[in-house]
């Protein structure tokens, strides 16, 4: 019988190790078909669903993630046109991102809120938004800030760079008294980042 | 003329024709970079370094149905006895591609459309075979940073000195030596991802050569595989299978 420390090493795994046959398990997180053989393509620990006959490898590296369909990202407006805006992606679902991708938010214009239906995009270079990756069609991170939760979490005045408050869906610098339109997230203001 | 064998069949260094140099390898030596590894070959002394997956630029060079694999072999102003010019060199240029081509094959690039990943090889002393050093560093540094891989990539030269074939020669065995040649493979695959001869040997020296070579590189697979499950389980963890 193998030892508990046996059972432990034989867990480990690292890229090319056969973890399986294609005839017993189907490949899963980590891993990938070789010929007849299932292999790991990362540095992990062995799991085998024995319910699922799956078999995937726990990753143990952090690896730099990539913004796929339904995450959450925050960005910082880098350029903005009348109906598009591009943005530097910083935080992949609340984790720090430093791939330096940038997205593309687009205004639709079957948009039915009020001020987005009358003013473009409502948001400014400079501004902090939180946003959701909605498709990733011609490899182009499409972003929408559609959702209540989504929009500007953080902005300054772009008359003089002075503080701001909200007043409903604008928001008016506290200095000059400057009123612009945002389309601001529900945590406006009280966001934080780690 | 250097005697490159003496009367008792050993080597300048005292190894025997098919010994390899001490070798070490060291995972996430850079804080820094997504993956590292620094390896000690005989006296051969690299830093590899991996960034990526991250957005490409200039932007028209991604590609939309994979990562584009960037590498550079850098070798220091004092790595070699004569100081190199830090620029680029013709040969630098070269290293740079053949060792992009031999970890290509090994690596899953379709997991990651319209991004790079770069590898950054800095030599910081060379004593010949600093290439298949490289590879092999490159290997163990893409795999800290998390990047889907078929195979780990093991790369060792095999070469002809004074009539003898021999593996991992040194910088003076591969001046004064008569053939040179460097193999990449991918272990577990059984697939050669890299191959280069530099001078004359007759069939069945090749044949010798290769399969010293590809012996050499399994030798050096464990080493890689020792330094990566201690820095991911901790030391005199290793083994597997």
């Amino acid at each position: 019988m193998l030892e508990r420390h046996s059972v432990e090493r034989l867990k480990k795994t690292i890229p090319g190790d056969r973890l399986a046959v294609i005839e017993e398990f189907s490949p899963s997180e980590g891993t990938y078909i070789d010929r007849d053989a299932i292999r790991a393509t990362k540095v992990g620990v062995k799991n085998y669903d024995l319910k699922k006959k799956e078999v995937k490898i726990e990753v143990l590296q952090k690896t730099r993630k990539m913004a796929m369909v339904g995450d959450s990202v925050i960005g910082q407006v880098e350029a903005t046109q009348s109906n598009t805006a591009n943005v530097r992606i910083y935080y992949i679902n609340d984790k720090r991102s430093l791939g330096g991708f940038t997205g593309m938010l687009l205004l639709k214009s079957d948009n039915h809120h009020r001020r987005d239906r009358k003013k473009s995009i409502m948001l400014k270079s400079g501004d902090i938004i939180r946003a959701r990756v909605t498709s990733y069609t011609n490899a182009i991170i499409h972003l929408s800030i559609d959702e209540n939760e989504n929009g500007v979490i953080y902005t300054t005045c772009s008359s003089c760079g002075g503080l701001i408050r909200r007043l409903n869906q604008v928001v008016e610098c506290v200095d000059c008294g400057f009123v612009e339109d945002r389309k601001l997230a529900a945590d406006f203001g009280r966001a934080h980042l780690k | 003329m250097v005697e490159l064998i003496n009367e008792k069949g050993l080597r300048i260094d005292g190894r025997g024709v098919d010994e390899l140099r001490p070798l070490r390898i060291e995972v996430g030596v850079l804080k820094n970079a997504d993956g590292s590894s620094y390896i000690e070959m005989g006296k051969n002394k690299i830093v590899a370094a991996v960034y990526g997956p991250k957005e490409v630029h200039p932007k028209h060079l991604a590609l939309p149905d994979r990562s584009v694999l960037r590498c550079r072999y850098h070798m220091a102003p004092f790595s070699v006895d004569v100081r190199k010019p830090p620029q680029p060199s013709r040969r630098e240029i070269e290293i740079s591609k053949v060792i992009r081509e031999a970890l290509e094959p090994a690596l899953i690039l379709e997991e990651y459309p319209r991004t790079a990943i770069n590898i950054y090889l800095e030599v910081l002393q060379a004593d010949g075979g600093s290439r298949c050093a490289g590879i092999t560093a490159s290997a163990v540094a893409l795999a800290d940073a998390g990047i889907s891989m078929r195979d780990m990539v093991v790369a060792c030269a095999a070469g002809k000195i004074s009539g003898q074939v021999v593996i991992d020669l040194d910088d003076t065995e591969d001046k004064e030596g008569d053939a040179d040649l460097p193999i990449a493979i991918m272990p577990n695959l059984n697939q050669v991802t890299l191959f280069q001869l530099d001078g004359i040997m007759a069939p069945e020296e090749f044949e010798k050569a290769f399969n010293m070579a590809v012996s050499a590189c399994h030798q050096i697979y464990e080493v890689q595989r020792e330094a990566l499950i201690d820095k991911y389980f901790g030391k005199g963890e290793a083994g597997e299978e």
